[in-house]
């Protein structure tokens, strides 16, 4: 009898799951659906401030095609992930690898090494900004204190170092997250596995390539998706610090989406741009999660 | 002849530990030194036309200046609200949908666990328009409820992923005893998952606080109201026309760091570190 | 352990709880956006003027001070969705564009009464606010940029204050000596303030971006590409990081005393005169320096609107016809210091104005011009503007290294393309 009753109620897989992801599935429908296939469709017209949509296809798409500022935009955006998440990784997993040792006062450095995320962006990329600044800025007095440099570098008006220096910040900020994510991971991989390591005289290397990265692979790569679709879509720091400038050094989609849309108030044309690589991140988005939920 | 090895190797050891110790936190922390200095110096020294890296001046004259004349303590009890807010529905939301979507067999579970993270197609810098519309039509304009229900659409998704990605490493063996033990798949949740997934909770539960926290374009665009702004918004303005009012700037920085870093440091503490030995017996 | 952390589960769920329902009624009231400027004594005042009106009248009032950057942002997305407050602050070009679109209110009878109280309004002014011979916008200021030179530095080399654009080139020449110092401090960072000042020093050589009918575009010209070729000139004398400069670039050149000019309103002197009143016994403020073409500069304004979508529009009337009283308008205006000038003839002529520095930035207002000049104020040339495209044009050649010619063409071309969409 009890049997029965549990087959019919909480025990049914479908009846559970969906009751469990109800929630979920209300904010999506609700909250993401309407504004994307709001930006969806303002990409298909011209929409000045204020006027009403005119509908024009695909116009805008190829209008940016044929922009020669468009293509400085999407190389320094890939270049600017691509290389940004390679380094936040890597930094991001010596920070998890070393916080996952027992040493003492070990959770406030866990912590303070949370700071660069925690401190608001603004906050941070102007202090960034007075760092690089020429002038009065720090670094410059530091490597030029080194004798590494004679006169101050302008890192950020300088068309060659304005991007590099505005994905060292990313980094820097970003860095952490990845960190402190992986370092959970790696703190929920049992001692067992580490213990058999041991017994089978594995080298610390060898600990890292058969226990650490199978142990987290599933954190990493969400993480890693998340890292990328975050640092395609960085505005804050960049605006912040260049503003895509000098002469479009550092435009990134974002600076360019809202220089167009909320500068030039071409809101059509903006939605477009932010819209153009959307086919790139649904495939990265699929594959990814197809890798996840792979049954074992 | 060994020990003296042992003592060696222990030294080198405990050297190259803090050489990297030492290295990580100054890279993470100078940046922070310098707001942090420049908070404590007086209005004349920030001005001042030469630099220099030690406060010559200590003073908390700029955090005064910030409560007093500021409504800072209001923009932090705003952020505080909707952080903690987004932060316990997207974690009430999010792991009960990550549980289903790791443990349970649903039909078209694959589909919405795509569609979730679909949710990040969204390109942030122009939704705001189209996302304010909802929040009018809802008439929420000029609430902090605005921020909270916007706020989900980034942070569900991330805690499910997250949490999600967790999950996948509790062993099934766990659980196929607890089920052959006679639990329910719901007692499941409650009962293995929930512990075991503390490192994890902690993590999705401390980044959705952060993103909620440092949030700024749906804050600046749905909030009017001086007293109902969040601490981004506030701090921005703090710069007046092209007059930055440096000192406060950095003081608001740092008082506005404080929450997430006090949380995560006392969240380490109830996090237990990998499984329990005992838990895999039997 | 566990009940503790039960314990602090419930109260974070009873933090959430308040946040939704104890803000979420909305009161009805009357909103007014404005700019949280440099000059927190003037926003206070204005402030003050509001809230007395508010009170006398019974009705509520709510004043939101939004710095400048984020104003736009902010007001592009309530003008989308219509959540548009009901007066508004706006700058110079916005009224033409925002009538374009309908949204604003026409306030043709508050601008007679305003300018019968405090006199008739500067040319460039009356251009601004208004479209079709009504006016859509009460004008409150003009804000025009001075010349500051270091004194100090031109006697070091025995230079007269220069007055005119070729004069502040030769000094900039003289004086400049790296690292320490440099010549004109020429913002080149895509900035409201670079594409001013790239501007107006263009204007000064003979560029016009239309003819006077407001609709032929005549941008490529020799007066251009010589006004250009000076400019790339004049920045090999200015600090090595211009072109990363933000609005604030060029006050911190000038208040760490690292360049011998800049162009700036008010915020420097006032800066100067609070934390560093040596800087001011070495600077002299000039009128904006004149060309081969005259003496031009580009006058920005600010002026208060009422948007269509306002449930208060007579309400809102009144109000600000209450503000622009003498009384109250000179009370705020003052508040700036005088780096504001008036937009009325007959407030200029009040004692307030008779201070040297203050009579200064209202002499150089007389020479200001709005967007589009010399032809009227339209869209188009609110377009141009806002795309920032002069100062896209100088980068190319100072940071780019292209030629003068090809980048005039390269941006006449540009223009030509937005004026054809109107």
């Amino acid at each position: 009898m009890n049997r029965m009753i549990k087959k019919f109620t909480l025990d049914n897989d479908n009846m559970l799951g969906f009751l469990l992801l109800l929630p979920l599935l209300v904010v999506i429908l609700g909250l993401i659906v309407y504004p994307l296939f709001s930006v969806i469709w303002l990409s298909l017209n011209e929409k000045t401030l204020g006027m009403p949509l005119q509908f024009v296809g695909f116009r805008n798409f190829f209008a940016l095609v044929r922009n020669e500022i468009f293509y400085k935009t999407v190389l320094n955006t890939f270049l600017y992930t691509i290389v940004g998440v390679f380094f936040k990784l890597f930094y991001g997993m010596i920070i998890a690898l070393f916080l996952n040792q027992q040493f003492r006062a070990r959770n406030y450095v866990r912590g303070f090494l949370l700071l660069p995320w925690a401190v608001p962006a603004i906050v941070s990329s102007l202090t960034w900004r007075w760092i690089y600044d020429d002038m009065n800025g720090v670094l410059n007095f530091i490597l030029m204190k080194l004798h590494i440099f004679d006169l101050p570098v302008c890192w950020l008006a300088n068309a060659s170092t304005a991007l590099p220096s505005v994905m060292a910040v990313s980094i820097w900020r970003h860095a952490p997250f990845f960190g402190i994510t992986l370092l959970a991971a790696l703190q929920s991989i049992p001692k067992e596995l580490y213990e058999a390591a041991d017994v089978d005289g594995a080298s610390k290397w060898q600990k890292f390539w058969n226990v650490d990265l199978p142990g987290i692979s599933a954190v990493l790569t969400v993480v890693t998706l998340i890292g990328i679709i975050w640092t395609f879509n960085e505005f804050q720091i960049v605006y912040v610090l260049t503003n895509g400038g000098p002469a479009h050094a550092s435009e990134v989609f974002s600076t360019l989406s809202y220089q167009t849309g909320i500068k030039s108030l071409r809101l059509g044309e903006a939605a477009a741009i932010s819209l153009m690589f959307l086919p790139f991140i649904g495939i990265l988005i699929t594959i990814t999660t197809n890798w996840l939920l792979r049954k074992e | 002849m060994t020990i003296v090895n042992g003592k060696f190797k222990r030294i080198t050891n405990s050297i190259r530990f803090i050489v990297i110790l030492v290295l990580l936190l100054v890279i993470a922390l100078f940046p922070f030194y310098w707001m942090l200095v420049t908070s404590i110096r007086s209005d004349a020294e920030v001005y001042q036309t030469k630099q220099s890296l030690m406060p010559k001046t200590v003073t908390t004259f700029q955090y005064k200046k910030l409560l007093t004349t500021t409504n800072f303590l209001i923009y932090f009890r705003n952020s505080l609200m909707v952080a903690v807010s987004t932060t316990l529905i997207a974690l009430i939301i999010g792991f009960p949908a990550a549980f289903t979507l790791t443990f349970l067999r649903v039909r078209g579970g694959k589909l919405i666990a795509r569609f979730v993270f679909f949710a990040y197609l969204v390109p942030p810098i122009l939704v705001f328009i189209p996302m304010f519309s909802l929040v009018n039509s809802l008439r929420l304009t000029n609430t902090l409820f605005s921020l909270v229900l916007t706020y989900l659409t980034f942070s569900v998704p991330f805690v499910t992923w997250l949490l999600l990605s967790y999950f996948r490493s509790i062993p099934t063996s766990l659980m196929d005893a607890a089920l052959i033990d006679g639990c329910t798949k719901f007692a499941t949740m409650r009962l293995i998952v929930l512990p075991l997934s503390g490192p994890g909770v902690a993590t999705a539960g401390i980044f959705a606080f952060t993103l909620a926290w440092n949030e700024f374009l749906f804050a600046l665009t749905f909030v009017t109201s001086d007293k109902l702004r969040t601490i981004p918004v506030g701090i921005s303005g703090l710069i007046m026309g092209d007059v930055y009012q440096w000192g406060m700037i950095m003081a608001s920085a740092i008082m506005a760091s404080i929450p997430a870093i006090v949380f995560y440091i006392i969240a380490q503490r109830f996090v237990i570190s990998g499984l329990t030995a005992g838990s895999v017996k039997g | 352990m566990k009940k503790f952390l039960f314990i602090v589960f419930v109260l974070l769920l009873v933090v959430s709880i308040y946040s939704i329902y104890g803000f979420a009624v909305e009161k009805e009231r009357l909103t007014i956006w404005t700019e949280k400027s440099f000059a927190p004594e003037a926003d206070q005042a204005f402030n003050d003027i509001v809230n007395r009106y508010a009170l006398d009248n019974g009705i509520d009032v709510e004043v939101t001070n939004i710095s400048w950057g984020e104003f736009v942002t902010k007001l592009v997305a309530a003008i989308e969705v219509k959540a548009t407050p009901d007066i508004c602050m706006i700058d110079n070009g916005a009224t033409m564009q925002y009538e374009f679109a309908d949204l604003l209110v026409n306030v043709s009878d508050v601008w007679k009464e305003t300018i019968k109280q405090n006199g008739e309004p500067l040319p460039v002014v009356q251009m601004d606010a208004t479209v079709n011979g009504q006016q859509y916008s009460i004008p409150m200021s003009v804000m025009t940029h001075l010349l500051f030179a270091r004194k100090d530095l031109l006697d070091i080399k025995g230079l007269e204050v220069p007055q005119t654009w070729e004069d502040v080139l030769s000094a900039s020449k003289s004086i400049y000596n790296p690292p320490s110092v440099y010549g004109y401090g020429l913002p080149l960072g895509k900035t409201k303030d670079a594409e001013n000042f790239l501007t107006q020093i263009l204007w000064a050589f003979g560029m016009r971006t239309v003819a006077e009918d407001g609709k032929t575009v005549v941008f490529n010209s020799p007066e251009t590409v010589k006004g250009l070729k000076f400019i790339a000139e004049l920045a090999k004398y200015a600090p090595p990081g211009i072109a990363g400069w933000d609005d604030s670039g060029d006050n911190k050149a000038y208040q760490s005393e690292v360049v011998a000019f800049v162009t700036n309103s008010g915020t420097i002197y006032k800066w100067m005169l609070e934390e560093k009143p040596d800087l001011v016994q070495k600077t002299r403020l000039v009128l904006t320096p004149s060309g081969p073409a005259g003496r031009q500069n580009i006058a920005s304004m600010r002026s208060m609107a009422i948007f269509k979508n306002s449930k208060y529009v007579e309400t809102a009337k009144k109000l600000l016809s209450y503000i622009m009283k003498p009384e109250n308008y000179e009370m705020w205006l003052s508040g700036y210091g005088g780096y504001y000038a008036p937009a009325y003839y007959g407030t200029m002529n009040k004692p307030y104005w008779s201070d040297p520095i203050r009579k200064l930035f209202m002499e150089n207002a007389k020479y200001g011009h709005g967007i589009g000049w010399p032809g009227p104020m339209t869209v188009p040339a609110r377009e141009v503007y806002s795309n920032m495209l002069i100062t896209e044009m100088v980068q190319m050649v100072v940071v780019q290294g292209k030629k003068p010619e090809e980048a005039v063409s390269a941006i006449a071309k540009r223009i030509e393309e937005i004026y054809a969409r109107y």
